[in-house]
């Protein structure tokens, strides 16, 4: 087939071997992915049951999402907030974690080191660590959110700090502020890295040269950095949105998975996944149109 | 490999001194900020009991002992399989899984870049949408489906489906689309193949974004257990194996707990430190443009 292949013209060729290349992804998705992602449409016009013989649906038509638009008490509410919610964490994500990649990607001794340790949040995010820390006995009753780490509105902070003498009220806010900047720190490390690998992929020269022509470093970096890092930009906001929506926490992901395995609801689960998909999907369409314009790119 | 031998930029500091030290604070500051929960993993795992059931818990650790990790060698060597067999398995599935999710999806990332094919459009659109649902959904299909291809139980059922994943493919896309078109036509004037051109030029020029996505991929799936999918205890992965040590007297082993979750974070760390340094070094010799 290669040797077929071989002598078609050039741009057929590379059609070809366009497709050839994506083949062995397309299957896996399509078995692993697309399939179950039909099912689940599929899921979200019936109604489905756990029966002993297995899943067993009948067909409800919109009942699912006619039910999730006007009549369920909670799901437009936990949208709204997770847009809200989106909407002032997703920049400060994005300026946050685009000021650390430019710091540690100068060069000074221990960055090797630095850099490990800004992306420790993440190893331990998806750890066991998170869930020992949260379902640490005593920290049940303490708690407040499920959103924050046990280690800051628990009692480790609060532990020093009463120990120093400060006074409970102070020790609040200063719990909320850690916990706010902790959060960033949090949820920017993925965000770090592809900042970074984006930094690393501007070439030294345009550097060099602008520096012959007299221009400081904060120059360097409106007119050269933030310009040639606007595709990894592009790419860093589309993550950022998708994971502020589909984090763990947010209120419309914990609804949807407690719709499903708690009260077993796998129709209207999927109803409210699909109705949240769209919703995120149109939103993410529109800004895409709208940034897409002011991509930089090299080559044109 | 075209090596552009290029030394970096100089861009010395022309900074002041307080501007060093505002720098270095911050700096300092960020380390504390992301060090402080393994630094607290790790303390909480020298604590005696008594002082793991303190009340109200404190963050240091008044007579530290390794009597947690003893005790957990010791829950893990009563078992049933050898604690060795869960970090093979663990170990197997991380890498195999790493490895299909990013040759797969590097693969089919170049052409998406880089070649005009029928369908193009239509590919990259359903691979942002599947990254926008929500997982515990599938879940249940997926279910169905292994069980239908009848993979449950087996090492398959952890591996495979991590071939049409699309976060690696969307991350490689981006990257790839900013390799110049001339340095591919001038390896195809030369006579490269496009499997040639894919792993001698794509290759090295995305390597940091490769290392980047094999480093989420590792550490997605050290952490990585579905308790549904494998159910046999020799298959189990490492994790499992510690969840259920600790499961069997959440208050008795917490101490012991919080050592096996010191011992799980280890080898993500490692792996990162070892990569993040592979792709400091790359940058120096594959240089883009």
């Amino acid at each position: 087939m290669i040797s077929r292949l071989r002598s078609l013209p050039y741009t057929k060729k590379k059609q070809w071997y366009g497709f050839l290349f994506v083949l062995p992804w397309v299957i896996g998705f399509i078995l692993f992915f697309a399939g179950p992602l039909i099912t689940s449409f599929k899921y979200s016009f019936y109604n489905m049951e756990l029966t002993p013989d297995g899943l067993k649906g009948s067909f409800a038509g919109w009942e699912n999402f006619r039910y999730a638009i006007f009549r369920d008490p909670q799901f437009i509410r936990e949208a709204v907030n997770s847009f809200v919610n989106m909407f002032y964490s997703v920049p400060l994500i994005l300026i946050y974690s685009l000021f650390v990649a430019v710091l540690l990607k100068n060069k000074f001794r221990g960055r090797g080191l630095m850099r490990a340790i800004s992306f420790l949040p993440v190893i331990i995010a998806s750890g066991v660590l998170m869930q020992i820390l949260k379902e640490d006995v005593f920290s049940q009753g303490l708690r407040g959110g499920a959103e924050s780490v046990y280690l800051f509105s628990g009692a480790g902070i609060n532990g020093i700090l009463t120990e120093l003498g400060i006074g409970p009220q102070l020790i609040e806010v200063f719990n909320n502020v850690i916990a706010r900047i902790f959060d960033l720190t949090w949820r920017s490390g993925v965000q770090v890295l592809l900042f970074l690998a984006g930094l690393h992929a501007i070439s030294g020269d345009l550097y060099e040269a602008s520096a012959v022509e007299g221009a400081r470093a904060w120059e360097q970096f409106w007119k050269i950095t933030l310009p040639m890092l606007t595709p990894i930009m592009l790419l860093n906001v589309v993550y950022t949105i998708i994971d502020t929506f589909t984090d763990y926490g947010n209120g419309v992901i914990l609804m949807i998975y407690n719709t499903a395995f708690s009260q077993v609801r796998f129709g209207y689960s999927s109803a409210l996944a699909w109705l949240y998909l769209l919703g995120i999907a149109l939103f993410l369409g529109a800004l895409y149109a709208l940034i897409k314009k002011r991509i930089v790119n090299l080559q044109d | 490999m075209i090596s552009l031998t290029k030394k970096k930029a100089g861009i010395h500091s022309r900074r002041s001194m307080t501007g060093n030290i505002v720098v270095f604070g911050f700096v300092v500051l960020l380390g504390l900020f992301s060090a402080l929960p393994f630094i607290f993993a790790v303390i909480t795992s020298l604590k005696p009991i008594d002082e793991l059931l303190q009340f109200p818990p404190r963050f240091t650790v008044v007579r530290p002992t390794l009597a947690n990790y003893s005790d957990l060698f010791l829950l893990a060597s009563n078992m049933w399989v050898p604690l060795f067999r869960y970090i093979f398995n663990t170990t197997l599935v991380a890498v195999l899984g790493t490895l299909f999710h990013v040759v797969f999806a590097s693969m089919a990332a170049y052409p998406l870049a880089k070649h005009r094919f029928p369908g193009r459009n239509i590919i990259f659109s359903i691979i942002v949408m599947a990254l926008m649902f929500v997982p515990q959904v599938t879940f249940i299909p997926q279910f169905v489906l292994l069980s239908k291809l009848n993979l449950v139980d087996s090492y398959a059922a952890l591996v495979l489906p991590w071939i049409g994943a699309s976060l690696g493919l969307f991350l490689m896309k981006q990257f790839i689309e900013q390799i110049p078109d001339a340095i591919l036509e001038a390896a195809r004037i030369d006579g490269a193949s496009e499997f040639t051109s894919f792993f001698r030029i794509v290759w090295p020029n995305t390597l940091p974004a490769i290392l980047t996505v094999v480093i989420f991929q590792f550490i997605n799936l050290w952490n990585y257990s579905p308790k549904e999918l494998v159910y046999s205890e020799s298959l189990k992965v490492f994790r499992m194996a510690l969840e259920q040590i600790v499961a069997g007297d959440p208050i008795a082993r917490m101490g012991a707990g919080a050592a096996a979750s010191v011992i799980l974070m280890i080898p993500p760390i490692v792996v990162f430190i070892a990569l993040q340094r592979k792709v400091v070094e790359t940058m120096t010799f594959a240089g883009i443009k």
